[in-house]
């Protein structure tokens, strides 16, 4: 075979092994090698072929988006009329309530039972049906005493409670979920499993760890004007703070995912803030409504 | 006889299955022609995006030729005839004793060259032959993607292997 047909079969990589013998003893191989070894220095960089295809499938769904859209706009416009209607009559017969900062509210349900909303809560409930379906949705912390009867339900984004009759307490802030049982029994159920408490026990979801909990107290102390805490992130407990003093406190400066356990009341500002800073050696500056922690 | 399944390439599979099958060598070929400056996995993007509007219109075995024109229409509208210049990339090189200063100013000015004379061929030679030695293409593939003949794939490869290690020698 002579040089050139080896060099163009070489270069289709379609030598075979004798043929690559030949190429080998040729006076230019060392040449060739040492060219085709250069050239490796100007292989493209990488493409990234994924990061590609997902910006091409993005462009190409977002004009099917604009096609669907001539289609559905008849559709579209229907539901919003619809959903006016419906939003309309809701109202009339859907029943919100809620509390600001430093405030609590006693309420009365339909069937005699009691709800005690903490400060920044809101419940909503339907008051047709309310015989046949007793539920409440929650947003922030109440304690519920339930008159016997059918289920009784409080519904929050991270869990629902139900009971017949008894009486217990729920948080739902934040991405925290606590129920604690007073009296009777009741069952909590979020999307990590279904649980019984039975009074004295409780059930604490943080950022989706749940937690089993103990109390040795009747009813949640809140409700006399003192809020306890038994091994609640610092962050939390300053959030409640500021619940019910209505005011402000910057925490940039601390560590505030430290646990704390313990009280403090709602009619004393100066010794609310000294029963929860003194523990963690913190002190604070005043000004106004606004509070900055700092480390002594 | 074969018979064409399809008419057009609407089907999200189908579309993928091109997509997995030419995004590559259409990023070679843009990449080798124009370089890096003209950015070639956006007008590879440019380019299938276009395919999928056209979808209708468009056969599965016409899908290799609309993308590879479309691409090079792309940079061409952008390139407007500026003169194309591959930069040479610092691989990471296995040391050895060799690698005294003298060696490693020799390779240098070898790569310095061999660059320089990569840019002197023609975008048709250039193309056909580094996807050839770069990207361990046969003839056959290459010829089927450009849409030329296998002879005409050896004859670019060939003539620019013969054109480079005749500038290198002048050297």
């Amino acid at each position: 075979m002579d040089r050139e047909t080896l060099i163009k079969k070489w270069l289709n990589h379609s030598l075979t092994e004798a043929e690559m013998e030949d190429f080998k003893s040729l006076p230019d191989y060392d040449e060739l090698v040492s060219l085709n070894e250069g050239l490796m220095s100007l292989k493209a960089p990488n493409f990234n072929k994924d990061l590609v295809w997902n910006e091409i499938r993005e462009r190409t769904q977002k004009n099917k988006v604009r096609l669907l859209w001539y289609k559905t706009a008849i559709s579209i416009a229907a539901s919003v009329l619809i959903g006016f209607g419906l939003l309309f009559f809701t109202n009339i017969f859907d029943l919100a309530l809620s509390t600001s900062s430093g405030e609590s509210l006693s309420v009365t349900l339909p069937d005699e039972s009691a709800v005690l909303l903490n400060a920044n809560t809101s419940i909503h409930y339907a008051r047709v049906n309310w015989s046949s379906d007793r539920s409440v949705h929650l947003i922030g912390e109440a304690y519920f005493k339930v008159t016997k009867g059918n289920h009784f339900t409080v519904r929050t984004d991270l869990g629902n409670v139900t009971v017949l009759g008894t009486e217990f307490n729920v948080v739902n802030r934040r991405g925290i979920f606590e129920v604690m049982c007073y009296e009777g029994s009741v069952s909590v159920s979020s999307d990590h499993n279904e649980i019984i408490l039975t009074p004295g026990e409780g059930y604490r979801l943080i950022n989706g760890s749940p937690l089993q909990l103990k109390t040795i107290t009747t009813a949640p102390t809140w409700i006399e004007n003192e809020s306890s805490f038994n091994q609640w992130p610092l962050h939390f407990v300053l959030d409640e703070l500021e619940r019910q003093y209505d005011i402000r406190i910057d925490d940039s400066q601390i560590d505030s995912q430290q646990s704390f356990t313990g009280s403090f009341t709602h009619t004393n500002l100066e010794l609310a803030l000294k029963t929860v800073l003194t523990p963690f050696d913190l002190t604070y500056t005043k000004e106004q409504n606004q509070i900055v922690l700092v480390r002594e | 006889m074969k018979k064409a399944v399809r008419e057009d390439i609407c089907d999200e599979q189908l579309f993928s299955a091109i997509y997995n099958k030419l995004s590559d060598s259409l990023y070679h070929f843009l990449y080798y022609k124009f370089g890096e400056e003209y950015l070639p996995s956006d007008k590879v993007q440019e380019a299938f995006i276009k395919l999928w509007k056209n979808c209708a219109k468009i056969a599965p075995d016409k899908a290799k030729s609309f993308l590879f024109t479309t691409a090079n229409n792309l940079m061409l509208n952008e390139v407007a005839h500026k003169k194309v210049v591959l930069k040479y990339q610092n691989l990471p090189r296995k040391k050895s004793d060799s690698e005294t200063p003298e060696f490693v100013l020799r390779e240098k000015e070898y790569h310095a060259q061999l660059t320089a004379a990569i840019n002197r061929l023609s975008e048709a030679q250039r193309v056909a032959f580094l996807m050839n030695r770069i990207e361990g293409k046969r003839f056959k593939e290459i010829a089927s993607l450009l849409d030329i003949s296998v002879k005409a794939v050896e004859k670019r490869v060939y003539g620019a292997l013969k054109q480079l290690r005749k500038e290198i020698k002048e050297i």
